[in-house]
């Protein structure tokens, strides 16, 4: 055996080798996690040009100003609402509602930590970085300044928007060019202050979660998370509904470490600062026995669909979200005596109600609001842009099931059910949840405000099935199976808007322009799905 | 063209552009006869399967299942002819036997449902991960669940992309006991396989492609 060949181990782990190696590929994610949060803006971080960098300078100083003007703006407004409040001093108002702030962001991060792996790794991560015996310590700590900048940036502006507004209530109106530099100082010091804070409930978060995902299954490991969750909800609790007078020292020293427009405590930031060196040293030592394939197992579902959506994968993520939610297994809910298409329309109920959430509720009612757009407009052309919004906006929802049935031309190929039967079963349910949706908000609107066109709600069923029907048959006339099999199916996202807004906006136009009634008009909107029905054939 | 065979192939041709897959392919395959389908990588054995279960329109030629017409009588044939790919694919949202019950059930053949899904779960080792999704299963398993997707409906043609691929030797055991079975009841089996011993015992034609040709098609014994 040439064991000259074989590779030896180094003298781990005092060798640089395996941080160094860490570092670098940290670098490097954090490298193209920024470079894609750049090329948002059009900016490309691997172009050397000076054009570039010019670039740069201008997008730096337009976002800045872009930022800070509407910080300016929300604060005026910000004030009027301080000012609501007469009882409150502004001081005592920023100061609580930025600690609500902390701690509801605290309250959020750490409920996310307990839940899921605090470090989420790919599916390459687990195979490439989770199987090398690499220092434990340094990759928890490593891996946390990324997530933690992220927390940060989004929170960081609220804060600064709360020094505003407390600067806006208490600085003269028409003088703010004289005081602009105090302005800024108590808006930007509020933000710095807010900083360690953040950083110190942040860290608290991850050991929680660190600890959690080491204990998974055992009933201790939820256990310094939930006693950090009831502190935060009690602090806020306390700043939230306590008189200032009455409130403990402890949380008085906090709010104090958050007044806005006074100079920083020096006492109070060594202590803090102290404060945050002890909970990365509790970070580290949690962190010697952190086990990295153990946080992929959790965290690479997640990574996955979140890269999916952002590269716009969304039927791909959408999969994997699937998986995630309908889980190993289920036990059977196939109705026994559906058979022939109705086998179809059975298993269009099952998808509704495996894959029915929040999400679906939302889009109902997004949907019902257009419709309701649709019966309120004032005058035809605007119904008409309305029902063009409405043939849009209904396309995903109403032709999921038959996308997923014409994406399976194997599975459909298995069934001697005509694909027009199909296309019926799949519609019948979303175009079911859609008129309920519908109707529910737009029939007390109707006959609530006065001048509303009632019998306009006569018309929408039929507009409805128009806009479902003549979708659903121009996609199946343009999934060609062959496509199919090479794995895509097309989405004549223009051509069925125009055509779907087009079958719907005829009885619109009868009964403006004809003097018909309403029931020649629902039925001609059964026009155009009748013809394609008909070529279809 | 022979209307009394389970399927008829005649003069079958499908090119891809410029690129000739499939030419002038001609065979018969009679009820209870078992035909094994060879040849090379890229000779084109996908392609025949795809075109003869009417996933892809070939160029020219005709294909008749139990005499209905392919392109005619597309549901007619669907009713008679069973195609199960190498890669098998599934719904989301149907656990494995939630899959033997729709395809049953739009096939108008819920008759002892219950206990045929089970006698062929429990043969094929998938009963006890019944309600797990297939997107879940190992891929001889899902392969094992697309095979009996197909053996839960009646059907008079049986057309096969690769069954032993990723399937245990006592799995590949029970699918040639299962076609032996199926063959003797009258049903027409065409099985494309790289497997040389798959199936040697009962098999009663060989077709053999080699670029898109048919290079012969004869019966086994010669």
């Amino acid at each position: 055996m040439q064991t000259a060949l074989l590779p030896k181990h180094g003298p781990y782990p005092l060798s640089n080798a395996p941080r160094a190696a860490l570092n670098r590929l940290r670098s490097r994610q954090e490298e193209s996690e920024l470079r894609l949060l750049l090329s948002f803006t059009a900016y490309d971080s691997l172009d050397q040009s000076t054009a570039n960098r010019i670039y740069l300078v201008y997008l730096i100083l337009y976002l800045a100003a872009m930022g800070l003007g509407a910080l300016l703006w929300m604060a005026q407004g910000g004030a009027v609402i301080f000012s609501l409040f007469p009882g409150f001093q502004a001081q005592v108002l920023a100061v609580r509602l930025s600690a609500i702030l902390l701690l509801g962001m605290a309250l959020f991060q750490t409920i996310h930590a307990l839940r899921l792996s605090p470090l989420a790794f790919s599916d390459d991560d687990r195979y490439q970085l989770c199987l090398q015996p690499l220092p434990s310590v340094l990759m928890v700590l490593r891996w946390f300044l990324m997530p933690w900048l992220k927390a940060l940036l989004p929170s960081l502006p609220l804060f600064i928007l709360i020094g505003f507004v407390y600067a806006e209530s208490i600085l003269p109106a028409g003088e703010l060019s004289s005081h602009i530099l105090q302005y800024f100082s108590i808006g930007l010091g509020l933000g710095l202050k807010a900083l360690p804070w953040q950083l110190l409930f942040y860290i608290l978060a991850w050991a929680a979660g660190l600890f959690a995902l080491q204990r998974r299954g055992e009933r201790i490991s939820w256990l310094p998370g939930v006693l950090l969750l009831a502190l935060l909800l009690t602090a806020g609790v306390i700043i939230a509904f306590t008189p200032q007078l009455v409130l403990p020292p402890s949380i008085g020293w906090f709010l104090s470490t958050l007044l806005p427009g006074t100079p920083f405590n020096g006492g109070a930031v060594l202590a803090l600062l102290l404060l945050i060196a002890g909970s990365f040293l509790l970070l580290a030592y949690l962190a010697r026995q952190f086990i990295p394939l153990r946080a992929a197992e959790e965290s690479a579902a997640e990574t996955a669909i979140k890269e999916l959506s952002r590269m716009g994968f969304t039927s791909a993520a959408a999969s994997l979200k699937a998986h995630k939610r309908l889980g190993i297994a289920r036990a059977s809910r196939f109705s026994p005596t559906a058979s022939g298409w109705r086998a179809y329309l059975a298993k269009a109920w099952l998808r509704t109600r495996r894959s029915f959430g929040f999400a679906q509720v939302l889009d109902l009612g997004r949907l019902g609001l257009i419709a309701l757009g649709v019966v309120l407009a004032p005058s035809i052309w605007l119904r008409v842009l309305a029902v063009l919004f409405w043939s849009n906006a209904l396309r995903s929802f109403a032709l999921n099931a038959l996308r997923t049935d014409l994406s399976q031309p194997h599975l459909s190929r298995l069934t001697p059910v005509p694909m027009r039967a199909v296309v019926l079963a799949d519609l019948l349910i979303p175009f079911g949840l859609n008129l309920l949706g519908s109707l529910a908000l737009v029939l007390p609107f109707t006959f609530l405000l006065p001048g509303a066109q009632t019998w306009l709600v006569l018309l929408l069923p039929g507009m409805l099935a128009s806009i479902y029907l003549t979708s659903a048959l121009v996609l199946l006339k343009r999934a060609k199976t062959s496509a199919v099999l090479q794995g895509t199916l097309p989405d004549p996202a223009l051509q069925t808007t125009l055509l779907a807004a087009l079958a719907a906006s005829i009885p619109l136009l009868l009964v403006e322009f004809v003097p018909a009634s309403i029931i020649p008009a629902f039925l001609a909107s059964m026009l155009v799905p009748g013809l394609l029905w008909y070529q279809l054939r | 063209m022979d209307e009394t065979a389970a399927l008829s192939v005649k003069n079958l041709s499908k090119a891809y552009g410029s690129h000739k897959v499939l030419e002038d392919i001609s065979f018969n395959l009679e009820p209870g006869q078992l035909a094994i389908l060879r040849g090379p990588n890229g000779s084109g054995k996908t392609t025949l399967l795809n075109c003869i279960s009417g996933l892809i329109m070939p160029d020219e030629g005709s294909i008749l299942v139990a005499g209905h017409d392919l392109h005619r009588q597309d549901q007619e044939v669907r009713r008679h002819l069973v195609f199960i790919p190498d890669v098998p694919r599934f719904y989301l949202e149907l656990t494995a036997y939630e899959h033997l019950h729709f395809i049953a059930a739009a096939n108008d053949s819920l008759d002892g449902f219950p206990q045929r899904a089970e006698q062929l779960m429990r043969r094929f080792e998938l009963w006890d991960a019944r309600d797990v999704f297939p997107h879940h299963y190992s891929r001889g398993m899902r392969l094992k669940l697309g095979l009996l997707m197909g053996f839960i409906r009646p059907s008079s043609v049986l057309l096969l992309d690769e069954p032993s691929s990723a399937i245990d030797a006592a799995g590949v055991a029970l699918l040639e006991e299962e076609l032996s079975q199926r063959k003797a009841a009258g049903q027409a089996i065409l099985v494309s396989s790289h497997d040389l011993r798959f199936c040697q015992n009962i098999t009663d034609k060989l077709i053999t492609l080699h670029a898109g040709e048919l290079e012969y098609a004869n019966s086994a014994a010669a």
